[in-house]
């Protein structure tokens, strides 16, 4: 008998698509603006539920949790897995969606077509948990697709500026390429281990045997190991890794984002560059540490993997060193705030990036650490940033000089925001980039960690230049009737920033209660996340 | 004789994939004007499906299409089934991805046409008003 | 805890040493006297008026000589030559990048099987 709970964890992302795309139909009925912005709410806070539901469950009570549909056991029906990792991600996913879907109300409130806003606003949600949920890797394609029209769609939302159409176009076809080139790593995938699993992977590439096969009963069904399985696997993996780098705009991939993110509306942006990167730096971490075991090459059955994975990890961190450099170069230029805060967001996934390629514990704590941290302090600096352009109606730093004295909430959770990304102590980023110094310092690759700090200090300019502008210089124009916004796009600045808060000074038990085991069942135990898988299916054989 | 021929076609189609998702890579890279881009686009993207479809084709005759005539089959039916059916999992997952580029497809080439009311033109080299 | 010490280390060094040199500076501010000015705290721009907010630095300028004095060269190449806001320029470097990964990767996989 499946626990009830499971039902809920697992029908969070068809849940959240049914909620999405019965707003347009009901729209048609109730001809209310004021019915669209309820709906999106309501719906985006049963979201947040049910992720923050699922990860009471998985860090409570059972780690992964399998959930089948229709009951069809792991390699023939559809799974989704939801262990420690992912539903930390969730969480944080189900969070930030909430409090921009509030935060939309107010900022678009001049605008039309607000039902449509929010059908694609939830239709994204529901691809990023899919995403984030799913264990297995053609669901990820396919949820992954829905992310990525639903985000064109919203790049787009301003359609008759010329900006977001051009961002929306190039963004469009970056990422449709990318998504194709992942259905080709599929089919090789498909090729080579006869399975769309991840559990099943994760098994084959440790062992020769497939436990799977063997349990269904067929022994003439059995697909023969070959060392030759090997370079399929390293095929897929150079091409999926190079669509997930697309998403999750590490440096060659990286040119759509510093247009899309800025052409976006404010809230929209909060949320591409903080959640909808990361989903491309959870498949990449899902697919080298769940499904290739790269913090562990010596279980892989394959020596030629080992190889491959220590390539592919030495790669991460030349290009996600490559990716801060340039990202903070070209960041300390930029005079559109929110051109500026999508350049950092580069420079940070270069950070993750980095922290992924060490491939040891330490290294991967400060990855995923960062990795909230980042999606929680982006979130803000980029609402905060919307809050000036909603009230002054620019984006060039110079046209919003003087503005921070009249707008101190607006003014303190920028500032806040800010300098965590930099990595100042009392904030989160500080945390994550201590530990990925630590942990670069543990490899003994210490001269790496310059990389780091340079980066930082680009970052600090470029911040400090916002800073100086919004909060000391005189201001350029006449500044009448300039105050800080309603308390709807308030709220969530101020959760936001105590959420940065907060995860810098709790950051001890944090890291012990939540990091730490979401390290490990991502990279550490492999087996766990394999035999929740077989139980279900010897479960589903009547064993 | 006949197995030489099928062999070599065999191999020779693998090659012609990979050209051919080369040249949509190369369409998408080199052609200037958007809309060959998109026409690239839609070449890459049917090459992956075919690319899909050939991996669970079988090139070993006899070849069967998956569908089982007999209800509660016995084992033996079963493995004589399964060592001459082509694999049926591929073309289901293309059924999903040609859906989902057409959904693609349709949204870039409105993008498209909105950029061209806005700029005039469908030249990539023109629509490049966000830089550095 | 030990990453909790070094925040608290840190954040109580950050804000002493923040604390003393705004200290000092209001100190220096208070001692100083008033300056007079013999002549009028005026932007003067060749004869024409101009106001206090026109002479300041833009904000493309403000700390701008870190990355135009250090990194220039490779500032112009990164935007002159790869940001250019074209799709195919930088469209062909992700193929490179592509084709470049694919390669080595199953290279090294076929070193593995074979070697």
């Amino acid at each position: 008998m499946v626990d009830p709970v499971h039902h809920l964890i697992g029908l969070t992302p068809p849940i959240t698509v049914a909620l999405a795309f019965a707003l347009p139909l009901l729209s048609l009925i109730v001809k209310s603006r004021r019915f669209a912005e309820v709906y999106g709410v309501s719906a985006t806070a049963i979201a947040a539920i049910l992720t923050a539901i699922a990860f009471y469950y998985v860090y409570l009570v059972k780690s992964p949790v399998v959930y089948t549909f229709g009951a069809w056991p792991p390699p023939v029906g559809i799974v989704y897995e939801v262990d420690k990792f992912n539903g930390l991600l969730g969480l944080v996913v189900g969070v930030v969606f909430l409090l921009v879907a509030v935060y939309s109300i107010e900022y678009l409130k001049h605008r039309s077509g607000i039902e449509w806003y929010y059908t694609l606003l939830i239709g994204m949600e529901a691809g990023m948990l899919g995403v984030l949920y799913t264990g297995d890797v053609f669901n990820l394609f396919v949820m992954l697709e829905v992310t990525s029209v639903t985000a064109y769609g919203l790049v787009a939302f301003y359609r008759s500026r010329k900006e977001s159409i051009e961002a929306a176009l190039k963004y469009a076809i970056v990422g449709s390429v990318a998504t194709t080139i992942y259905f080709i790593a599929l089919a090789i995938i498909y090729g080579s281990y006869a399975t769309l699993n991840m559990a099943q992977i994760a098994f084959k590439t440790m062992s020769k045997v497939d436990y799977f096969f063997y349990l269904i009963g067929g022994d003439r069904l059995w697909i023969t190991y070959t060392p030759m399985i090997a370079v399929g696997g390293a095929a897929a993996l150079a091409l999926a890794l190079w669509a997930f780098s697309v998403k999750a705009a590490i440096f060659p991939n990286h040119f759509w984002l510093p247009d899309a993110h800025p052409a976006a509306p404010s809230p929209i942006s909060a949320i591409l560059s903080g959640l909808l990167v990361k989903v491309g730096v959870y498949a990449i971490a899902r697919f080298l540490y769940t499904l290739f075991h790269a913090a562990q090459p010596e279980v892989l059955v394959d020596s030629a993997l080992k190889y491959v994975v220590e390539a592919t990890l030495y790669a991460l961190i030349v290009l996600g060193a490559l990716s801060a450099l340039i990202a903070g170069i070209l960041m300390v230029a930029q005079s559109d705030i929110k051109r500026l805060i999508a350049y950092s967001t580069i420079m940070h996934i270069g950070y993750i990036a980095m922290g992924l390629g060490l491939a040891t514990k330490l290294g991967l704590e400060a990855a995923i650490y960062h990795t909230i941290n980042h999606a929680v302090a982006k979130a803000l600096l980029f609402l905060a940033a919307g809050a000036f352009i909603h009230v002054v109606g620019t984006r060039n730093i110079d046209e919003l000089s003087g503005v921070g004295r009249l707008m101190p909430i607006t003014t303190l959770t920028f500032i806040i925001a800010a300098f965590s990304l930099v990595g100042l102590p009392p904030f989160n980023g500080f945390v994550s980039k201590y530990l990925l110094y630590m942990a670069f310092i543990e490899k003994g690759w210490a001269p790496l960690t310059a990389i780091i700090v340079i980066s930082s200090s680009f970052a600090l300019i470029a911040y400090v230049k916002i800073i100086y502008g919004v909060w000391l210089k005189a201001p350029v124009k006449e500044l009448k009737g300039i105050k800080d916004p309603s308390p709807i796009i308030t709220i969530p600045l101020l959760i936001l920033a105590f959420a940065c808060v907060f995860l810098g000074i709790a950051s001890p038990y944090i890291l012990d209660k939540v990091i730490t085991p979401s390290v490990v069942d991502l990279a550490y135990n492999p087996l766990n996340y394999v035999s929740e898988a077989l139980k279900i299916l010897t479960q589903a054989l009547g064993g | 004789m006949d197995e030489v021929i099928l062999r070599f076609l065999w191999i020779y189609t693998w090659f012609v994939l990979i050209a051919t998702i080369g040249l949509g890579l190369y369409g998408i890279a080199v052609k200037p004007n958007m809309l060959k881009k998109i026409i690239s686009l839609t070449i890459l993207g049917d090459t992956a499906n075919v690319f899909m479809i050939y991996v669970g084709y079988r090139a070993v005759y006899p070849i069967k299409p998956p569908v089982l005539w007999t209800m509660n089959p016995s084992k033996e039916v079963l493995e004589n089934f399964a060592s001459q059916i082509t694999d049926p999992v591929p073309p289901a997952l293309v059924i999903t991805a040609i859906v989902i580029n057409m959904a693609i497809t349709i949204l870039i080439t409105f993008l498209a046409i909105q950029a061209y009311r806005l700029y005039g033109t469908l030249d990539s080299r023109k629509i490049s008003k966000l830089r550095g | 805890m030990n990453v909790l010490i070094v925040m608290i280390k840190l954040t109580v060094i950050m804000i002493l040493v923040a604390l003393s040199l705004y200290s000092t500076y209001i100190y220096v501010r208070k001692h100083r006297g008033i300056i007079k000015a013999k002549y009028k705290f005026q932007p003067y721009g060749c004869g024409e008026e101009l106001t206090r907010e026109q002479v300041s630095v833009g904000s493309r300028g403000l700390y701008w000589s870190v990355v135009s004095k250090v990194f220039n060269k490779l500032y112009m190449i990164l935007r002159e030559k790869i940001h250019t806001g074209v799709l195919g320029d930088w469209f062909s470097l992700m193929i490179i990048f592509l084709v470049v990964i694919v390669i080595v990767l199953i290279a090294l996989s076929l070193i593995g099987v074979f070697g």
